[in-house]
């Protein structure tokens, strides 16, 4: 009958190309331990001077204060905590990938997890250090932390911005102890394969993992427990920064959807940048046997599911503003919309909302550059997104009279761009030096469909069924 | 492949004759006592039974709606392990257009039961007359009559499909299931927030919250998966083969379980905390009204039995491969998530403390009843796994690691 049908029915190989466990260790230790690409360090050296450029806006602005940006009243948020939303979203689809999709028993995750991870732990990286030079006097941090001392100065626990330190604070940890628990063999395998100084490195990090029995053993159970402890990590760090605004009574803060809401959205911007990402790196370094056109479309699906959510939190809110009558709401809403940071309303919408639904057709879910230039768009919309929030509430709140408006200096949007030479700086070292994708845990992949192979062939009893009958 | 040597045979699979129709003998009889019970209660006290009708019409409701965000997710996400049960989620949701009927005293007792229908209130309240514009009675009516017959249309379709994979075993159909499922989740999704604003938020027609629609799909969520798993018990006792739902499959939905009984309290906390932390007097009446005399009770039984104690007790592996005990906590859940749902709808009514009522208990046979008859239905015209589904080999074999 429909064969074709029947074919769109199986399962695909997560692994194409014949690879087999060798050419599939030559193909990613041999990223590390060959010479880079050739455009690597031009690429390294471009992100690097942009880094610089972070830091130095950074230094400016702590030997100067924090006046150096656009800030003032009645908009004392802005690009900074933006940019914190941003980043620490981002993070969100690395732990995604590695633990609920893990869960989920979603085998396709092992090609993108180390990727998404890596991006995780740089990406949180870039949001901590907003809040840190957003006090202006960053050697005050300690205020923050429950240290007993002669002064009595203690952290108010009552406050949002403090459970933030605890939330990603225990983030960036868990992430990393993820992300390095898995991959020790990885780094053992590349310990084997080289000599001399490396050798010695790799082997340092590789923690005497000699892959017997035992080893496995306790390294699946580390990696179930910590990937048990990931996933709740998921919901509270976003849910956590959401409560940052929903515990004020700002009309446009103050709104119960936000927790759920804030957590789709980090898990739609961060896998729009794994896509970002993950497009140019496959392409670049010819992974495309391991990250097929499946993964990228499952990826796609992904994006417009959690892309749908956050369209469905836009709806929500708008409907409860107009059904709830409230006139300061109300206005709020209305200000989003038609005010004079319309234009920031309707990027988010078009971006996050409507750029995503071409993903309905199956054409743009497997075309690597459309995928990209969506990738693109929602990275900007999930930015705006934060942008809207916080600054179209605060710019008007309820007395007219106290309202203003805020107008980014150079030294914001230098910082912002410092943010992404840091994020890529970090990315391209790791790109260089620690092998990119799961090698363990796709073997494991490649193992079940060798066997799946050697087996008899026909996957469907249907099939079989209907052989019989005929 | 060794699971295709044990396949399920369609008259394994299909529940004898005789054990139907006493079944379905012992839902009528009870619809029959049940429903005349509360017609006398409507007679005798309409507003009580107004509560508690309203109370258990969203408790089957939500449920259905639950089964049916099951079987599209199913088929959205290409699920494998899930095959051998989509089939009894299909036969819950057949009951979806029965809710058009259980509507009908509601829709009679609109002034009773909405606060924002007694004409007193209307010229009390200037900002009642903007709600109205959403919120009126013929306006209220024709949207529920409308989320029903949508969630039916779709309910109907993906289980005629599926009746028809059972003939053809053409596997185009899992494909067509799968793409109408998409889009249906998107309006399942839409619907059952607005039902739940329209039944459950406008009691207290001042009060409102953006994550209540969330609210009423985890909690029914969680609903449905206890009711799956207490199906797929009674099943087993009733003689169907316990190959056909294996430990392993129980194991998966316990993991679901306690996976959505998590996030239904994390739901429901941050809708409390940030209303506690807002602290608006608007916001916080809702609450308020939970803690007067024995809500209070009910307020703090919800997170230790609604969360507390199943998470714990569904920790352990060995309990969610044990089908008895598995359904134990299921019907554990499924109580508590009426008692969820009384305590959202009840305290506009019982404005002192909980009256459980009699009416309660047979408002509630009524429906459970009335929706097993048409639950067991479908059970008799179909095997009670999708055969014709080209997955089935793979649920049947499924294991977890």
């Amino acid at each position: 009958m429909s064969t074709s049908a029947q074919d769109s029915l199986a399962r695909p190989l997560l692994v194409e190309g014949g690879r087999t466990y060798a050419s599939l260790t030559d193909l990613v230790a041999g990223l590390v331990e060959r010479k880079p690409p050739r455009w690597w360090l031009p690429a390294f050296l471009a992100s690097g001077a942009l880094a610089t450029v972070g830091v130095a806006m950074a230094a400016y602005l702590i030997s100067t204060g924090v006046g150096v940006w656009g800030l003032n009243e009645p908009v004392g948020w802005a690009f900074d905590i933006t940019n914190f939303v941003f980043w620490i979203g981002i993070g969100h689809a690395g732990t995604l990938i590695s633990a609920i999709l893990f869960l989920f028993r979603q085998k396709w995750r092992t090609s993108i997890n180390r990727f998404a991870e890596a991006m995780t732990l740089f990406a949180v990286v870039c949001a901590g250090m907003f809040p840190l030079i957003h006090m202006g006097r960053v050697w005050l941090f300690w205020y923050l932390v429950p240290l007993p001392n002669a002064n009595a100065i203690y952290p108010n626990f009552r406050s949002a911005l403090m459970w933030d330190v605890v939330a990603v604070s225990t983030y960036g940890t868990v992430s990393l102890l993820f992300w390095y628990v898995g991959l020790i063999p990885d780094l053992a395998t590349i310990r084997d394969r080289t000599s001399g100084l490396r050798q010695k490195i790799y082997g340092f990090f590789a923690l005497g993992w000699r892959g017997s029995a035992r080893h496995w053993r306790e390294y699946e159970v580390a990696y179930l427990l910590l990937a048990g402890l990931a996933t709740p990590l998921v919901l509270s760090v976003h849910t956590i920064v959401s409560f940052d605004f929903a515990t004020a009574i700002l009309p446009g803060w103050h709104t119960t959807i936000f927790p759920p809401y804030f957590v789709a959205g980090a898990v739609f911007s961060g896998f729009a940048m794994v896509l970002t990402l993950m497009i140019p790196a496959r392409e670049l370094y010819g992974l495309k046997d391991v990250v097929t056109l499946h993964h990228l479309e499952n990826m796609s699906k992904i994006l417009m599911a959690t892309g749908l959510m956050v369209g469905y939190a836009y709806g929500v809110e708008q409907f409860v503003t107009w059904y709830g009558g409230n006139d300061f709401e109300k206005y709020t809403f209305r200000n989003r919309a038609f005010g004079p940071y319309a234009w920031a309303y309707w990027t988010m919408v078009s971006c996050n909302v409507l750029s995503p639904q071409v993903f309905w057709f199956k054409w743009f879910r497997r075309t690597p550059w459309a995928m990209f230039a969506v990738s693109i768009f929602v990275n900007i919309g999930m930015w705006f997104e934060r942008f809207v929030i916080i600054v179209t509430s605060l710019h008007r709140d309820y007395l007219p009279s106290s309202w203003g408006m805020f107008i980014p200096t150079w030294v914001d949007v230098a910082q912002l761009a410092g943010s992404f030479g840091i994020f890529l700086t970090l990315f391209l070292l790791f790109l260089r030096f620690v092998p990119m994708v799961a090698l363990s845990e796709v073997k494991g992949v490649l193992h079940e469909q060798l066997e799946h192979a050697h087996a008899e062939p026909p996957p469907h009893p249907a099939s079989r069924r209907k052989e019989a009958r005929s | 492949m060794s699971h295709v040597d044990a396949p399920l045979n369609s008259d394994e699979v299909v529940l004898p004759a005789a054990t139907l129709a006493r079944a379905e003998r012992i839902c009528a009889a009870v619809m029959i006592l049940a429903g005349a019970a509360s017609v006398l209660g409507w007679i005798l006290d309409a507003t009580q039974f107004a509560s508690s009708w309203l109370t258990a019409f969203c408790m089957v409701a939500s449920l259905a709606t639950g089964s049916l965000f099951f079987v599209m997710a199913h088929h959205v996400t290409g699920a494998g392990w899930s095959v051998v049960v989509r089939r009894l989620l299909e036969n819950v949701t057949r009951t979806l257009p029965l809710l058009s009927l259980m509507f009908i005293p509601i829709a009679l007792n609109l002034g009773r039961l909405y606060a924002w229908n007694d004409p007193a209130r209307r010229l009390g309240d200037p900002s009642l007359a903007h709600r109205l514009l959403w919120l009126g009675p013929a306006f209220f009516t024709l949207r529920t009559l409308l989320y029903i017959l949508i969630w039916s249309l779709f309910a109907q379709r993906l289980a005629r499909w599926s009746s028809l994979q059972d003939e053809t075993r053409d596997p185009a159909l899992s494909t067509r299931m799968h793409n109408l499922s998409a889009p249906g989740l998107l309006v399942l999704a839409i619907t059952t927030t607005l039902a739940a604003f329209d039944w459950l938020m406008s009691l207290r027609y001042a009060w409102i919250s953006t994550i209540y629609g969330v609210l009423f799909w985890s909690g029914g969520f969680v609903g449905a998966l206890a009711l799956l798993i207490l199906i797929a018990y009674a099943l087993r006792s009733a003689g169907i083969p316990a190959r056909m739902i294996t430990a392993e499959h129980y194991h998966d939905l316990g993991k679901l379980l306690i996976g959505f009984t998590i996030f239904w309290t994390y739901i429901s906390f941050s809708q409390y905390f940030l209303i506690w932390y807002g602290n608006l007097p608007e916001e916080t009446a809702w609450y308020i009204a939970r803690r007067v005399g024995g809500w209070n009770l009910v307020s703090w039984a919800l997170p230790i039995g609604h969360f507390a104690i199943p998470f714990f007790a569904l920790l352990r592996r060995s309990v969610k491969r044990n089908p008895r005990a598995l359904a134990a906590i299921a019907a554990w859940l499924l109580a508590f998530h009426y008692i969820d749902l009384y305590w959202q709808a009840a305290p506009t009514f019982a404005t002192q403390g909980p009256r459980p009522h009699w009416l309660d208990v047979a408002t509630l046979a009524t429906m459970f009843a009335a929706s097993a008859f048409v639950f067991l239905r479908a059970c008799r015209n179909r095997p009670l796994v999708p055969v014709g589904d080209p997955r089935l080999g793979e649920s049947l074999a499924f294991k977890n690691l």
